[in-house]
């Protein structure tokens, strides 16, 4: 039986989890897999994000229905009711079609079973295995038994059976039996040998003598055929390619017919390495070069038994596919050379970015000490060096990565901190790639107000100095001098590859990669690979940062909704109504307690009947109940059946592995009429690994027996404050939406809603829909984005469940998320409108420009006027001679901390537009940094390759402009590479001017959200919850939000939508269990709290003088609780009385 | 910006640059991303005010006269670093040897110009000067010396002209000439590995300055004598340890 689910999600990193919550918030099943054995991907590596150099990772977790999932740090753990997470998991095969998708999943056995390891770490202890550490990018070591990463929940122990020695230690040491290397099962599995070597299967016999395994022998094809029709059970085949009456590919065929699960090898002559992997191609599993040598065989046949019986396949069938592989990090050891002919990567100073994170993290190779990892040496003196392994053609890399910039700034910021600014942090780029939203301000504050230094050159080689210590780079200075200095350590800015094997991944799932090998996306659907139904998000179809990925995340999950929705793969599936539960909130506490004793590690470290007695002494403890594995059914049945007998109003379960119980509680609560909310499971295993006793060790016993003992009155008393009931606050939901702005971003998301069966109302104040993009006439790409808009407003307009509001505004807008009532003035009158959402696309505008002779000289046009003339023929570009661009144009006095993003590639669309025309056309682009991130980065090359020639400007060195006769303008320069002043007299000027937002200033008042210093729209997490506000129910997307080209404004739409969805498709918003109140009686009103909520969720009502908390925004953070002086603030479940009792309780001595 | 600031560009056409980029691979000079690990790592750097990036945007700037003129294309040991860490690999080697070319030969640096004249008049194509006779004469003597001085190789051989060898070795000239014992260690690695070799008193020279001088034809005229050396001998591999 396939299992179903609305989608599957491939990659577990960032992009992969915002994807899969986004689409189980809305109520989909999800499948989210990952090949690693941990989830979080690169970012369970990286302990601080800029801009605020922390994590928060965890602002990505659901806002509603917050008991359907974990509410701790999403780096460790991710729990979901609608998220299945298969680790160590691959695609093994996938047919079908869109709605679906028959997926066949590949899952490695870590050899470890979860619901036994306990994870006391004793495996790991006697490995003997030493191979680098994965976790710690190979500046640690790692056995070949371990944990993935550190802090992971759940956290087992797996085997990397690739490394393993089979020397069995673990397997001897672990206390549970949770490690299977299946040693009974050896002497059933037959293994069936096809060749016509005598001398073959005597050496196999003799070798194989003690591995038990029942080996058969056919010299013939015929034999081998004969073999498997009958009735023996054969758990491998191995084909020699010497067989006279039949060749290999014919038996495997048979074998295929005759026994399609059985596992096939293909022994392989010298020489006959492409026929045997023409049979891998076929279905045999790998394939063996003869002649085998005795150990290495032994070694290799036992791993692949161990694989053949413990790995499994899972059959699933799926609506859609969303593809989040993210990327791998290049490094210089993938050159041939090993990247020690100029980056001197052996040399412990040198690190690639991921290894610097490593070391700058507290679960690194140093506990976040800055010393060089390999000798220990302390560092004074840091260089970055940029764009190691990106922009570089010999390196098949013609493209920017796009994160390494800022990366690096942060890197040195986090230098700077750890040492309280006293190391020397120097970054050596090319262009510096701060165009993201509030990035130029991080970069400035990085170089003023840090002393971050930012050294424009890019050094030849790094040479270790005969010391042995320090690093000198060779760099030519601004002037032209070449330069020398010593550093103690050289951090690579290494940047993105596509994942190993992406290749071999894009057959299985029958998507195009494009050159670069990331997979090939569509223009204007960025998440869209070439197969229908089957989607790229995050970094996997171009390398993108947090921010980009989880929004390119979004508009996948979107894109995945949409097809579940158009194919009905949900129809019959009805969700369970949530029950209702008894209020005990008046009744006395009785706790049930029930203590799992089935492990012997903790036996041996407590004495359980002790524990039991002085439980049973606990205030409120009704009674307590040894059970026999609370993990077995049949514990689980004893604490069923005690709990009926008992009636508890509260219910204790002391076991290992809490998380685990999360989905049974609620069955639990369920089965005897008690809210979830009541019941708790506490960890009593560590306690007795931690302080593993010898026999006979009374101190020690005691001293693990009181810890166990702590741990579960302390939850006896918190269980005992724990207020679950109260008033239910439900929002019926209006299920349409406002979308405000009728460009790309508000029509893209019009349709994104109104597609899913909701109804939309468009506003826009122009007369006609299509906003700025209605400007652009051609794309880099060759895509033609007149036709895309104009087709865009076609289906718009028809959409039955879009209505347009043209030459109208927003004047009014009520309510919270779910419920909101707003007015729309038009022409024809003002409407009211109810509805549960709102999406702010407001757009923005080209920047004005005044001087530089604009509107005077007819010679003088901005990017943006120059490709319309070109589109329209109004310019003949044979008839010119010679253009010059400047961008970043600024008019006099006029200062902009933004970068617009999109001018670069306008003005090199403008380039490759007019030397496609006249290739002998001169082209002078005056720049300050040419941002060309990701593929981009290739139309950059091409300008140039076309003979463009690039003139680097800074504020010292701004191009004037004046004008000779006949209106051509004259251009003073200064070129930095000649250190000279450079003149240019061409025939057209062309303005790059820049992005501003429109003005919102109106309808930020009617909608209560803010905008940044800039004017853009400020999101609630610039990095994690990048198209929400902070008002929940009100969401933010295109240029109002920050500057993007198109195809960025539709996944922003697309994210935005998908975050409405969530709300829509809800029927009712719930109260959550855990949110903050306010005893007015208590409050002084000192607004400490507004300050504190990272939510929002607090505003002083003027009227009533009294703080307000939306419950709806309210996360239950506690935030306000802690710094409130009074204790005015609460949080449900979180009094201040039950707290201190759980504060006594923990340190209270047993009775 | 500098007193240097003072002096003025106007960017035009070069007939030479555009020769240049029609010999190499579409765009490759102007791929130039002025990022400057070419001069970050080139031994000429600073020499006569230049450097490889500043040259190659002379030349982009179409400043002809400038990268014509400058005595620094002499300066240039195209040993190729910029290339190797160049990320968009700009020939600028290329470009510097094609300015030498357009140097009238007469006008281009005297111990180049003489060194390659050697090499033409001499069968050894020694830069040096140095006759096949004086360099059999100096290599026997030195190996003689060898094996009587230096125990453990009484048997130290140095085949020259040795037919059918595997090995076909040429030899700087200016060790037999200056320094004649810096040939012996490699001897002692040939013997010693049993390799099968030899000189010959033929296109023994193993530098060629006619390439250095970008006199094509003269460098052409030296690589054929010393190939047909090779032949001569019948030596599967030529060893060329310049």
């Amino acid at each position: 039986m396939r299992k179903q689910y609305g989608a599957l999600v491939v990659g577990a990193g960032i992009g992969g989890i915002r994807a899969a919550l986004d689409l189980a918030v809305t109520g989909h099943k999800v499948a989210l897999i990952d090949r690693r054995p941990s989830h979080g991907g690169i970012l369970a590596q990286l302990d601080h994000q800029f801009p605020t150099d922390h994590c928060g990772m965890c602002r990505m977790l659901p806002l509603m229905s917050r008991d359907s999932s974990s509410q701790f740090c999403l780096r460790k753990g991710l729990f979901h009711d609608n998220i299945d997470i298969y680790l160590s998991t691959e695609v093994g095969e996938m047919e079908g079609e869109p709605g679906k998708y028959l997926v066949s999943l590949k899952r490695k056995s870590t050899l470890i079973d979860p619901t036994k390891c306990v994870s006391c770490g004793l495996c790991s202890e006697v490995c003997p295995v030493r191979v680098p550490s994965e976790f710690n990018a190979g500046l640690t070591e790692r056995a070949a038994v371990y944990l993935p990463v550190p802090y992971a929940i759940p956290n087992h122990y797996v085997i990397d059976l690739d490394n393993c020695q089979r020397c069995w230690k673990c397997h001897e040491a672990c206390p549970t039996g949770a490690i299977d290397f299946k040693f009974e099962e050896r002497k059933d599995f037959h293994i069936l040998v096809a060749d016509r070597d005598p001398e073959l299967a005597e050496f196999m016999r003799g070798e194989l003598e003690e591995q038990n395994f029942p080996l058969h022998f056919a010299a013939s094809g015929q034999e081998a055929v004969d073999a498997l029709a009958s009735d023996e059970s054969f758990g491998l085949l191995m084909i020699g390619m010497n067989l006279n009456d039949m060749d290999a590919e014919r038996l495997l065929t048979r074998s295929r017919e005759l026994r399609p699960d059985l596992a096939v090898v293909v022994m392989a002559d010298k020489g006959s390495e492409g026929a045997a992997s023409d049979l891998v191609m076929q279905g045999a599993r790998e394939y063996l070069v003869k002649p085998f040598k005795g150990k290495r065989f032994v070694a290799w046949l036992d791993k692949l038994y161990m694989r053949i019986l413990s790995d499994t396949t899972e059959e699933l069938e799926v609506g859609a596919v969303v593809l989040a592989g993210g990327f791998d990090c290049y490094s210089p050891a993938m050159d041939p050379e090993g990247g020690n002919d100029i980056w001197a990567y052996d040399h412990p100073g040198v690190l690639t970015a991921v290894e610097f994170e490593r070391l700058m993290s507290g679960t690194g190779p140093t506990g976040g000490m800055l010393v060089r990892p390999g000798d220990g040496r302390p560092v004074k003196r840091i260089a970055w060096i940029q764009c190691v392994g990106s922009r570089d053609a010999q390196k098949n890399a013609d493209f920017c990565s796009g994160i390494c910039c800022m990366f690096s700034i942060k890197e040195a910021l986090l230098a700077k901190r750890l040492t309280g600014g006293e190391v020397e942090t120097s970054i050596f780029y090319m262009d510096m790639r701060a165009s993201g939203k509030g990035y130029q301000r991080y970069r400035m504050n990085a170089e003023k107000e840090k002393g971050v230094r930012f050294v424009r050159s890019r050094p030849h080689t790094i040479m270790p100095m005969d010391d042995g210590h320090t690093l000198r780079l060779d760099y030519l200075s601004d002037a032209g001098e070449l330069l020398s200095e010593e550093f103690d350590m050289v951090v690579l800015a290494a940047g993105a590859r596509p994942p190993k094997e992406t290749d071999r991944f894009a057959l299985t799932m029958g998507v195009d990669l494009n050159q670069w090998g990331f997979v090939d996306t569509q223009p204007y659907s960025p998440e869209k690979t070439s197969k229908v139904g089957v989607f790229a998000a995050g970094a996997f179809g171009e390398p993108r940062d947090i921010s980009e990925s989880v929004i390119q995340a979004g508009a996948a999950a979107q894109a995945a909704s949409r097809i579940i929705k158009a194919y009905d793969v949900l129809a019959g599936i009805e969700t369970e109504p949530e029950p209702e539960y008894p209020d005990v909130s008046r009744e006395p506490a009785r706790t049930l307690v029930a203590l799992c004793a089935s492990c012997p590690t903790l036996e041996q470290a407590v004495d359980i009947e002790t524990v039991s007695r002085r439980m049973g002494d606990v205030h409120s403890v009704c009674r307590v109940v040894p059970v026999g594995g609370a993990c077995t059914p049949q514990g689980w049945k004893d604490i069923e059946e005690a709990a009926l007998e008992f009636k508890p109003n509260r219910v204790l379960i002391g076991a290992c592995m809490p998380y685990a119980y999360i989905p049974r509680l609620k069955e639990l609560g369920r089965t005897i009429g008690l809210n979830p909310a009541l019941m708790d499971v506490v960890d009593i295993y560590t306690a007795s690994f931690n302080t593993a006793c010898g026999i006979g060790d009374a101190d020690c016993k005691e001293k693990a027996e009181k810890e166990v003992y702590s741990n579960l009155s302390t939850a006896v008393a918190r269980l005992q404050g724990a207020d679950p009931s109260g008033p239910a606050v439900t929002v019926d939901v209006a299920r349409s939406a406002l979308v405000v702005g009728g460009g790309l971003a508000g029509m893209t998301a019009a349709m994104a809603i109104a597609d899913q069966g909701y109804g939309v109302c468009l506003v826009e104040t122009e007369e006609a829909l299509g906003g700025t993009a209605m400007r652009l006439h051609t794309q880099l790409d060759g895509s033609d984005p007149r036709k895309f808009m104009e087709e865009l407003i076609a289906q718009v307009e028809k959409h039955p469940n879009i209505k347009v509001f043209t030459d109208s505004r927003v004047v009014l807008s009520r309510g919270s998320a779910g419920r909101f009532r707003s007015a729309i003035a038009s022409p024809r009158g003002v409407f009211q409108l109810e509805h549960g959402v709102s999406v702010l696309a407001t757009g923005g505008h080209e920047a004005k420009v005044y001087e530089s002779g604009l509107c005077v000289h007819k010679t003088v046009m901005t990017h943006l006027a120059l490709e319309e003339q070109l589109a329209t023929g109004q310019l003949d570009a044979g008839a010119i001679k010679s253009v010059a661009m400047i961008q970043c144009w600024r008019n006099e006095g006029e200062e902009r901390t933004f970068c617009s993003k999109v001018c670069c590639p306008e003005m090199l669309k403008n380039v490759l537009n007019l030397k496609q025309r006249n290739p002998d056309i001169d082209i002078y682009v005056f720049y300050r940094d040419i941002m060309t991130q990701g593929f981009l980065e290739t139309y950059y090359t091409q300008a140039r390759q076309a003979g463009a020639i690039f003139i680097r400007y800074d504020d010292e060195t701004a191009p004037k402009v004046t004008f000779g006769e006949d209106h051509q303008p004259v251009i003073a320069g200064f070129d930095p590479i000649l250190n000279r002043r450079i003149e240019i007299r061409p025939d057209i000027l062309s303005l790059s001017s820049g992005i501003e937002p429109n003005d919102v200033e109106e309808l930020q008042e009617v909608f209560d959200v803010a905008v940044d210093e800039d004017g853009f729209y400020q999101e609630a997490d610039f990095k994690w919850r990048p198209v929400d506000f902070l008002k929940q129910g009100v969401f933010a997307c295109g240029i109002g939000l920050a500057p993007r080209r198109m195809d960025e404004t539709i996944s922003s739409a697309k994210a935005a939508a998908q975050r409405a969805l969530r709300i829509l498709n809800a029927e009712t918003i719930a109260r959550e269990t855990v949110v903050a109140t306010v005893r007015h009686s208590l409050c002084s009103l000192c607004q400490a709290c507004i300050a504190a909520c990272p939510y929002g969720a607090r505003v002083l009502d003027m009227d009533q003088e009294k703080i307000v908390v939306d419950e709806i925004l309210c996360q239950g953070c506690g935030s306000c609780a802690a710094v409130c002086p009074n204790s005015a603030t609460v949080l449900t479940g979180f009094h201040d009385a039950p707290m201190m009792s759980v504060i006594d309780a923990a340190l209270e001595e047993p009775a | 910006m500098g007193e240097a600031a003072e002096l003025l560009i106007e960017p035009k056409q070069s007939e030479l640059v555009d020769k240049v980029k029609e010999m190499l691979p579409e765009g490759n000079l102007n791929m130039c991303l002025t990022c400057g690990a070419c001069s970050s790592g080139c031994p000429a750097t600073g020499m006569h005010g230049m450097d490889p990036r500043k040259f190659l945007r002379l030349a982009l700037l179409g400043q002809e006269e400038e990268i014509r003129s400058t005595p620094w294309v002499w300066l240039c040991t195209m040993c190729r670093r910029c290339v190797h860490a160049c990320p968009m690999g700009v020939e600028i080697p290329q470009l510097v040897y094609h300015c030498r070319q357009s140097w009238p030969r007469e006008e281009r640096p005297k111990g180049i110009l003489g060194s390659c004249e050697q090499a033409l008049n001499t069968a050894g194509n020694s830069a040096m000067g140095a006759s096949s006779e004086d360099f059999k004469f100096v290599v026997e003597d030195v190996a003689e010396e060898v094996r009587e001085m230096q125990p453990g190789f009484e048997n130290l051989e140095v085949p020259i002209d040795k037919k059918g060898a595997y090995y076909f070795l040429n030899q700087n000239s200016r060790e037999p000439v200056t320094e004649p014992d810096e040939m012996i260690p490699l001897w002692k690695i040939l013997n010693l590995v049993g390799a099968d070799w030899t000189y010959s008193t033929k296109g023994w020279a193993a530098e060629n300055y006619c390439m250095f001088l970008a006199d094509d034809d003269s460098w052409e005229k030296v690589v054929r004598n010393k190939a047909q050396a090779v032949e001569d001998l019948g030596c599967k591999v030529w060893l060329n340890t310049e």
